[in-house]
């Protein structure tokens, strides 16, 4: 069993009259990079910011390695933050940005001096002691602030959205990187973000926050491959959605058909007839295929989009009201508005029951 | 089209300043006059500038002046921007009034400030003289320096303030080491039109001012009243000497750190 380092409790957060967090609960494990992620509005960064208490909480508790840290002010909680413009001290260089931490905490300057050189090679910034925050580029600003808070050998380090200000290019490295040094340093980092790649490509483990509550909570695969929300469905990936009602049952197979007429297989999970089921597929899991057989119908390929690794294209069908998105490894050229057979595999669709709405 | 344009552009500006700085430049350049008149120039002179040094009523008043000014200004500028800070930073009952009550004292008469003032001073049999004088000045330029400081703190990201919190620094520690820093250029800015405001200060200080206090601005007011004669003038001209200077070195002192730093 994994140490648990934080633990949120029941933890509620009221501005004026309104839950912006209701009833949380959520453990984080010793070492573990957990990313909250949701859209903006969702919670997310209160979250992160009760657990370094720059925002009170209004219901609930928070432990930090099992030591009730709901009161404590942030001056003397032992997780640092690194915020979304980094917030570097203007008026001080590299080093005293650095350093600021350990002159509040009294570590001795011998002491100090070299977990700063380290905390600096760390992040790759040699060089740059004496440099102001004005002088740097957002990257090595954004290293700055990491080696800020990683010099305090805290165990705990909290980043609100910390890569969102970064170009495209300098996003994946700084993705990267971050997840080397969190796994070389054995910290427990917890990133907040609204960019499901930054999610997925970097963490252990995923919370999806919506409205304030927790919607789903497992690894980045879990979190795709098996959504168990709508909400999680739809935010985590590209997905066709489907309504559909339970028509016909046998041992293993149940028959359902959609609301836009596809008459589908799906793995039978003790459905009855006239069940409501919403179906999720992702646009990489439909195939395209030569001939007829389960679950495959034609359709009329548009808006065709090669992008070197992939194609991506939607598929028109039935009524041609509605167009499922599929993407696809295959090289093979397609022109827009030529017919196609395509399947969608039994094994691929995700299966949400009828509370889901 | 486009050069008379031009032509009209520079016209515009010289008559603009022409405006603004002629009055100055010739109360400077009739300082140097050795006519007593102020009509026509004679010759060039020093001697109405050698007659002020010899002068020991204008140099107490000039060394009234100039404590006055200093006293006041750091006075001031400490309370002004623990104020504004406050101000800024907490919220309570009413604050919205007080945020408004700030600015009457800079909008009102200063005829009324320096009435009202000496009423307080005389319901408290306060002797009038320097305490009085630096009191009131005190009172007049805390509103200048609160606003002027306000200004750079609403700029400033509450973001410092928790990474500063973030990573151990209490709250003195946090004022000292992060925010006063850098809302550096505000207190200044607030501190040298304190000083600027206190110097030159004739209608409140008239009020206030009791025997063996004269100000340099007091005592040139009671000497025009017999005219103005060229040693007014070189007075004057040496106060407006005082006042560049300060500003010249300030703003030299602030472009330099601000090179160093880069922009906050």
């Amino acid at each position: 069993m994994e140490k648990v380092i934080i633990r949120l409790e029941n933890v509620s957060k009221k501005y004026d009259k309104d839950y912006v967090i209701k009833n949380l609960s959520l453990d984080i494990y010793d070492g573990e990079f957990l990313t909250l992620l949701g859209p903006s509005g969702c919670g997310k960064t209160t979250v992160l910011r009760m657990i370094s208490g720059l925002e009170a909480v209004t219901e609930g508790k928070i432990y930090l390695e099992g030591e009730d840290i709901t009161d404590v002010s942030p001056i003397y909680r032992a997780v640092n933050t690194i915020f979304q413009n980094f917030a570097l001290f203007p008026h001080m260089t590299v080093w005293d940005n650095i350093n600021f931490g350990l002159k509040m905490k009294k570590v001795p300057v011998d002491i100090a001096q070299k977990r700063i050189k380290d905390a600096i090679s760390l992040v790759k910034l040699d060089g740059y002691e004496k440099r102001y925050p004005s002088e740097l580029s957002g990257g090595e600003q954004q290293r700055v602030a990491i080696a800020r808070g990683i010099v305090m050998n805290h165990k705990v380090l909290l980043l609100d959205e910390s890569l969102c200000s970064l170009d495209l290019k300098l996003k994946r490295e700084m993705q990267v990187e971050l997840k080397k040094l969190q796994k070389k340093l054995k910290m427990t980092f917890i990133y907040v973000t609204h960019d499901q790649d930054e999610a997925l490509t970097m963490s252990d483990r995923i919370a999806i926050i919506n409205n304030g509550t927790i919607e789903q909570l497992g690894s980045p695969r879990e979190i795709y491959h098996h959504p168990k929300t709508l909400f999680t469905a739809d935010f985590i990936g590209e997905s066709n959605i489907f309504k559909a009602v339970v028509k016909k049952v046998s041992k293993d197979i149940a028959y359902v058909v959609t609301k836009e007429g596809l008459l589908l297989e799906v793995d039978n999970n003790e459905y009855q007839i006239d069940d409501k089921l919403t179906l999720i597929v992702r646009p990489e899991n439909i195939q395209i295929v030569n001939k007829q057989s389960s679950n495959t119908y034609i359709g009329k390929i548009i808006n065709y989009i090669y992008d070197g690794a992939l194609a991506k294209m939607e598929v028109k069908f039935g009524d041609e009201k509605k167009a499922l998105k599929v993407t696809l490894f295959d090289d093979k050229n397609y022109e827009d508005d030529s017919q196609v057979y395509f399947k969608i595999p039994k094994e691929s669709i995700t299966i949400l029951g009828d509370n889901n709405e | 089209m486009e050069k008379k344009n031009k032509t009209l552009r520079n016209l515009f500006i010289i008559l603009v300043y022409t405006f603004l700085y002629l009055p100055i430049v010739i109360l400077v350049v009739f300082s140097f006059n050795a006519s007593k008149m102020n009509i026509v120039f004679t010759h060039f002179t020093f001697e109405w500038y050698a007659k002020l040094f010899q002068n020991k009523d204008l140099l107490e008043a000039f060394r009234n002046t100039m404590i006055i000014a200093v006293v006041s200004t750091a006075v001031s500028t400490v309370i002004g921007t623990m104020s504004a800070v406050v101000l800024q930073k907490y919220d309570f009952k009413g604050k919205d009034l007080v945020n408004k009550l700030i600015y009457i004292p800079i909008v009102i008469p200063e005829i009324v400030l320096g009435i009202a003032l000496l009423s307080v001073y005389t319901l408290f049999h306060l002797n009038l003289g320097m305490f009085t004088l630096i009191l009131s000045h005190i009172a007049f330029s805390i509103p200048f320096v609160i606003t002027s400081v306000r200004s750079t703190l609403t700029q400033l990201s509450p973001t410092y303030e928790q990474a500063a919190y973030d990573l151990g620094a209490g709250k003195i520690r946090t004022f000292f080491d992060v925010t006063l820093p850098l809302i550096m250029p505000g207190v200044i800015s607030g501190g040298t039109l304190a000083f600027t405001l206190s110097l030159d200060d004739v209608v409140i200080s008239y009020f206030t001012a009791g025997p063996g206090s004269n100000t340099l601005p007091l005592k040139i007011y009671s000497m025009i009243k017999t005219g103005i004669t060229p040693d007014v003038n070189a007075l004057s001209s040496l106060m407006l000497l005082v006042v560049i200077i300060v500003l010249v070195s300030i703003t030299y002192i602030q472009s330099k750190s601000i090179q160093k730093r880069g922009k906050v």
